[in-house]
């Protein structure tokens, strides 16, 4: 064949001299700029923020761990994950029901999600604590037959602002959790199934040990962003007066009026949960990985 | 007469108005190895899919050791499907291998084998371990235990599949396209898998395209084309003296495919 001496190839080298052309990447000096870019806009934000007087750096100091704030972000935590554990828990539940033989059963998941996701949050919050106190007075509960007596109290005892609130939140989760559970048995290979029949294995058990073990791991990611969507609906339980971040920050600024300072201690500390949330996601798309 | 293996008549099937089996009739006698050749829309692996019931027959039966699958015969002569519980006894009996191994991602190798044993035939799991160890020995893969499927070639999956299917000590082997998704050098490493099989006298069923390891494994031979059944025969009438014009053609072309395809490698 006859050597080109066309276009941008060096004519005639041997492979070693050939080898010397080393591949340089061009720098990345857009990404540098826009960084820079980015940080001037945000410092100059702050620095108006402080200079006018709106927020003072010393009132934040002083409320960020102080007056109570750590027992509030920690019963945010507490709500917040039992919430989401709950949701979770009960959503495989509907989940199931939902892709399930049974048309009267799959009906009513679908109900449930209709509804729970429906109504806002809030309104059902309010309804667990005002309405159903109201509506079923006392809590009865005997063992049939035998007239011993399991459980006999006022409602108005047992719904605190925490049990209303860890209801209102993990019904109405659960109806988003069904959703995400399911897109996720949706996503696992038909072959699975089809190679756990072919094995002899019952629908229910494919169901719990191959679709739902797979299908949790694909919505690995998803599930975390409903946690962390979690940790902020539960400032929706300031409304009933549940110690949670938004409610104890609320107080404050309304005896100290500085609501600014206070609102700032309150995202400061939402984002520090997050980050928590965060690093547990990625520490669990790890360990479960979709394979 | 034998008991046959496998007796399937006059089976029709359909997928909404689209027929993919037409009056599909099939022996197997006990022992035989039976390769399902044609072209891709054949009907191959969806008549695989319906001897286990994993695809449900419109009509015609199937018979498995001279036993219906998946439905009883009413008095009436109409066929009524088994209740879920049956069914999955009747599948356990039919080890069936398929074209993209299946292999349960979450589950270790030597987990995906002891699966069944355990959950089906409630086998203890210190014996469904130790089955499952001296099949893994038998398919040449001891040392791939605890490994993932991920972590494994293709070669490797086929063979922990076929271990998976055994483990459950099947009467009726099917293999649907067991290599097709394998290049040469490792569908070699499975099909040396199945031809030792084939000679300890398993039944079995293979659909594949491989021409190479259907002669090799199989004792007769059926070709199909639309869902039809067009020649059948041993091995030797039909992959060296086909008779019909269809086969003949079909395995025009695929020598010519498999020379275009060397020209290009």
């Amino acid at each position: 064949m006859e050597n080109t001496s066309k276009g941008n190839v060096p004519p005639n080298l041997l492979s070693e001299s050939a080898s010397d052309f080393v591949v340089v990447r061009p720098f990345p000096w857009r990404s540098w700029v826009e960084l820079i870019f980015v940080i001037l806009v945000v410092g100059w934000v702050l620095f108006a923020a402080v200079r006018s007087g709106v927020v003072s750096l010393p009132i934040i100091a002083q409320f960020l761990l102080g007056e109570g704030m750590l027992i509030a972000v920690v019963n945010t935590l507490i709500l917040a994950t039992l919430g989401t554990v709950i949701a979770l828990v009960l959503g495989i539940g509907v989940a199931l029901l939902r892709v399930g033989p049974d048309p009267v059963l799959s009906r009513l998941a679908a109900a449930y999600v209709y509804f729970f996701r429906g109504v806002p949050m809030l309104i059902q919050i309010l309804f667990w604590f005002n309405a159903l106190p109201v509506m079923i007075r006392v809590l009865y509960i005997e063992v049939p037959l035998t007239g011993t007596v399991l459980v006999n109290v006022p409602t108005i005892e047992i719904i605190t602002p925490f049990v209303a609130a860890l209801l209102g939140l993990s019904l109405a989760e659960t109806g988003y959790m069904a959703e995400v559970v399911r897109s996720g048995m949706l996503g696992v290979d038909r072959g699975q199934r089809d190679a756990a029949r072919a094995l002899g294995l019952m629908d229910r058990t494919i169901q719990l040990r191959i679709v739902v073990p797979q299908g949790l791991r694909i919505v690995v990611p998803s599930i975390g962003n409903e946690y962390i969507t979690m940790l902020k609906n539960t400032s929706l339980a300031y409304i009933i007066g549940y110690n949670e971040i938004l409610r104890r920050t609320s107080d404050i600024y309304t005896s100290n009026f500085r609501v600014m300072e206070l609102l700032v201690v309150a995202a400061f500390w939402y984002l520090v949960l997050t980050t928590l949330v965060s690093f547990l996601q990625n520490r669990a798309e790890r360990w479960f990985p979709a394979r | 007469m034998e008991q046959l293996k496998v007796e399937a008549r006059g089976v029709w099937k359909s997928f909404g108005t689209t027929p993919v089996l037409k009056n599909v009739s099939v022996s197997l006698a006990p022992g035989e190895v039976l390769g399902l050749i044609g072209p891709s829309g054949a009907g191959k692996s969806t008549f695989l899919r319906c001897i286990n019931h994993l695809e449900v027959i419109d009509r015609g039966y199937i018979a498995v050791d001279g036993e219906l699958i998946g439905y009883r015969v009413g008095a009436d002569r109409r066929l009524y499907v088994l209740p879920n519980k049956q069914l999955s006894a009747q599948r356990a009996r039919v080890g069936m291998v398929f074209q993209h191994f299946n292999l349960f991602r979450h589950m270790s190798v030597i987990e995906n084998i002891m699966f069944a044993p355990v959950q089906v035939k409630k086998m203890s799991r210190a014996d469904a371990s130790a089955r499952a160890t001296q099949l893994l020995k038998r398919v040449g893969l001891e040392d791939k235990a605890n490994a993932y499927p991920a972590e494994l070639s293709g070669g490797q999956q086929q063979r922990v599949a076929i271990a998976r299917a055994l483990a459950m000590d099947p009467t009726l082997l099917l293999l649907d396209e067991p290599t097709s998704a394998l290049d040469p050098e490792l569908s070699a490493e499975v099909a040396s898998v199945i031809r030792a099989l084939a000679e300890e006298g398993r039944s079995m069923l293979v659909a594949a395209h491989d021409l190479n390891l259907i002669r090799d494994v199989s004792q007769r031979v059926i070709f199909m084309v639309g869902g039809e059944i067009i020649e059948q025969g041993t091995v030797r009438q039909v992959l060296d003296q086909p008779t019909h014009q269809r086969t003949i053609q079909f395995f025009a072309t695929m020598a010519t495919g498999r020379r275009n395809s060397q020209d290009q490698g």
